[in-house]
């Protein structure tokens, strides 16, 4: 059985340098067996909090909970905290198996306990055979599961990953995310993964926190925050948009408004709660950018169809499963869109294109 | 072959050609006396007569071996280089702990506080030291070359013991806590054990510093308490003879031997070399 708390929770936490804000008030709480990602640039703060949740530092203001108890004020040893280091922090002189027995030995694991325990994380983690190597004798991949199953091992409350797979290259990243996600939910542990990598965070975590300047901006899960982003840094931060300065002009519809801009016409756009005449920004994710080669024929003369421009490629990059256009429509703007690579030919610089998309497609946030 | 090609190879080959040149006569330099000092102690005649000796024979190492003054030096000397050296690599290590890992008011005073007595001559420091331990008490000869030899080891156990401290990642003692350890228990267990290559370089250093340390012990002997360099310069005033040749080869031996063990143990080129510890990756 697991214990009966296995969450943190943290409320108005402030820490400050000198006269620099590192956490500006946060507050935010992790559930049992969740994984969930503090995600921001570097210097927005995340990587202060992580360090004030294992006790390295402490927050002037607020109060941190680890498994139910006030954590502030405790040393580093006086909680149980799990810490994976973006460099790993393996210790060089010693085996992977004294490395994993280090922290049961600290915690005071009971010694016939242990090699049950060493047995179990070295299956979970595949690392059976190994225990005997040092680190510097295993692979990047290798070292993060030692680095991993050491953290684990002594069953802590929360496990903290900083970074976890940025001192790795970019094929072993992609294996190791589904891998990792795997393990720590098999062992159910409560996880905060510290990134600036928006794809290992949305990849790994059940829920994102999206930092700047030491707030959080947004919460939520991956599929709230990137399709309804609510402030043009989360917009930008995760993913990309084209975006459009303008105004809600009048209502078209149940939650339905016509949108007007500095060479756009005839745009109709989904917002919940928008006022006539309030400014707004549009945003359009390349994706949501759908291209054809020509105009419908009856919308070529006479009113153009809603929400579609007509522009001209001039640029093509070929990801191999995407393929990214730039655009220049009618007034100068250039617009990126983003297609499926469906085997069908590229569409050639130079070319007409049409380009649409859906109403509900859009991201509008408030100037 | 162009022209301007040789001409290019034939100053790169004189290059060469003196670097090898000054580095050889630098050895020959540092070894040649070495090697006619141990060949003299060896000389079989009764009076001190000119290079190369005429005979052979082990005479200067019975005097030496026979002779009470030098054998009670050699065995103070022994003492007072482990004692000294124990307590300089003991507070050089957490000094350079200290200055390392931590920031504090004052910091950059009380680092070239402790390299001070790389600046203070001996002969002041010897006879300050000599006022002082007469003020406070210390009146036992043994105990005060002890701490006066510490002392001046310190500055070099601080350095290397920085260098190589420097290199091991503050986030190996942030694992080791985060794992249940204390702040000591992660030193004792993780930092120490990383910089051994560094502790056991600066034990080497104030070890040879120690043994041939004159300036500020002959301030602090006593008649109870001399060392074996002091015992050999003051006789060598009063009769030159070529037991000092011998006792030369004794300490020649001596270093080899700790070379040796040194080597055995960490590698000698990570002692000399300053990088001093085994890298994580």
């Amino acid at each position: 059985m697991q214990d009966k708390f296995r969450s943190i929770e943290l409320r108005g936490v402030t820490k400050r340098f000198g006269n620099f804000v590192a956490v500006n008030d946060v507050s935010f709480s992790v559930e049992r067996g969740e994984i969930v990602s503090l995600l921001g640039p570097s210097g927005c703060g995340k990587t202060t909090t992580l360090r004030m949740i294992a006790g390295f530092e402490h927050p002037e203001v607020g109060s941190i909970a680890i498994a139910g108890q006030e954590a502030v004020g405790l040393r580093p040893y006086e909680r149980n905290v799990g810490l994976v280091f973006q460099h790993f922090a393996l210790f060089p002189h010693m085996t992977v198996a004294d490395n994993i027995a280090y922290g049961m030995k600290h915690r005071d694991v009971p010694k016939e306990e242990r090699p049950a325990r060493m047995r179990e994380i070295l299956e979970l983690v595949k690392l059976s055979g190994l225990e005997n190597r040092r680190p510097s004798q295993l692979s990047g991949g290798q070292q993060q599961r030692v680095a991993l199953a050491r953290a684990l091992v002594t069953k802590p409350s929360i496990v903290l990953l900083d970074e976890p797979l940025s001192a790795l290259d970019a094929k072993l990243r992609q294996a190791l995310q589904v891998e990792l996600r795997s393990i720590l939910k098999r062992v159910e542990c409560s996880t905060i993964i510290v990134t600036h990598d928006q794809e290992e965070a949305m990849s790994l975590s059940d829920r994102l926190l999206v930092m700047n300047a030491g707030r959080i901006e947004q919460e939520g899960t991956p599929a709230e925050i990137y399709s309804r982003p609510q402030t043009r840094f989360v917009a930008d931060f995760i993913g990309q948009s084209n975006w459009f300065s303008g105004q809600l002009k009048e209502q078209a519809g149940s939650n339905q408004w016509l949108y007007g801009a500095r060479g756009l016409s005839n745009i109709v756009v989904e917002a919940a709660d928008g006022r006539p005449s309030e400014k707004a920004r549009l945003g359009i994710r390349p994706e949501h950018l759908r291209i054809s080669d020509h105009f419908p024929s009856g919308s070529a003369q006479g009113e153009p169809a809603a929400n579609a421009f007509s522009g001209t490629v001039t640029n093509v990059a070929f990801l191999g499963p995407d393929i990214e256009y730039s655009i220049e429509v009618d007034d100068g703007v250039q617009l990126l869109a983003i297609e499926k690579n469906d085997n069908r030919g590229l569409k050639a610089v130079g070319n007409p294109v049409r380009l649409s998309f859906e109403a509900s497609d859009v991201i509008i946030l408030p100037e | 072959m162009s022209m301007k090609s040789r001409r290019k190879r034939a100053i790169d080959a004189l290059g060469g050609t003196i670097f090898f040149t000054l580095v050889a006569l630098t050895i020959a330099f540092l070894v040649t006396p070495i090697l006619m000092v141990l060949v003299m102690s060896f000389d079989g005649r009764e009076f001190l007569g000119p290079f190369p000796p005429s005979s052979f024979s082990l005479q200067y190492y019975e005097s030496l071996f026979g002779s009470r003054v030098y054998m009670a030096g050699l065995k103070n000397t022994a003492i007072i280089a482990v004692a000294s050296t124990v307590i300089a690599c003991a507070v050089g290590i957490l000094a350079a702990f200290a200055l390392v890992r931590y920031k504090f008011p004052g910091k950059a005073s009380v680092e070239a506080f402790f390299m001070s007595p790389l600046i203070v001559p001996g002969v002041i420091l010897g006879f300050s030291l000599l006022l002082f331990y007469s003020a406070i008490g210390v009146l036992d000869g043994m105990w005060r070359i002890i701490f006066a030899h510490a002392l001046v080891s310190l500055p070099y156990t601080i350095r290397v013991a920085q260098t190589s401290l420097a290199g091991i990642p503050s986030t190996l003692t942030e694992a080791a806590m985060s794992l249940g350890a204390t702040e000591r228990q992660a030193f004792f267990s993780i930092t120490l054990p990383l910089a051994r290559a560094g502790v056991l370089s600066s034990g080497v250093l104030a070890l040879a510093h120690s043994i041939d340390e004159v300036n500020v012990s002959i301030f602090l002997v006593d008649a109870y308490t001399t060392t074996l360099p002091i015992a050999l310069l003051s006789n060598m005033r009063q009769q030159f003879d070529l037991t000092i040749a011998a006792a030369s080869g004794v300490i020649i031996l001596f270093v080899v031997l700790l070379i040796v063990i040194v080597d055995r143990l960490v590698g000698l080129d990570k002692v000399i070399g300053g990088g001093v510890h085994d890298r994580a990756r």
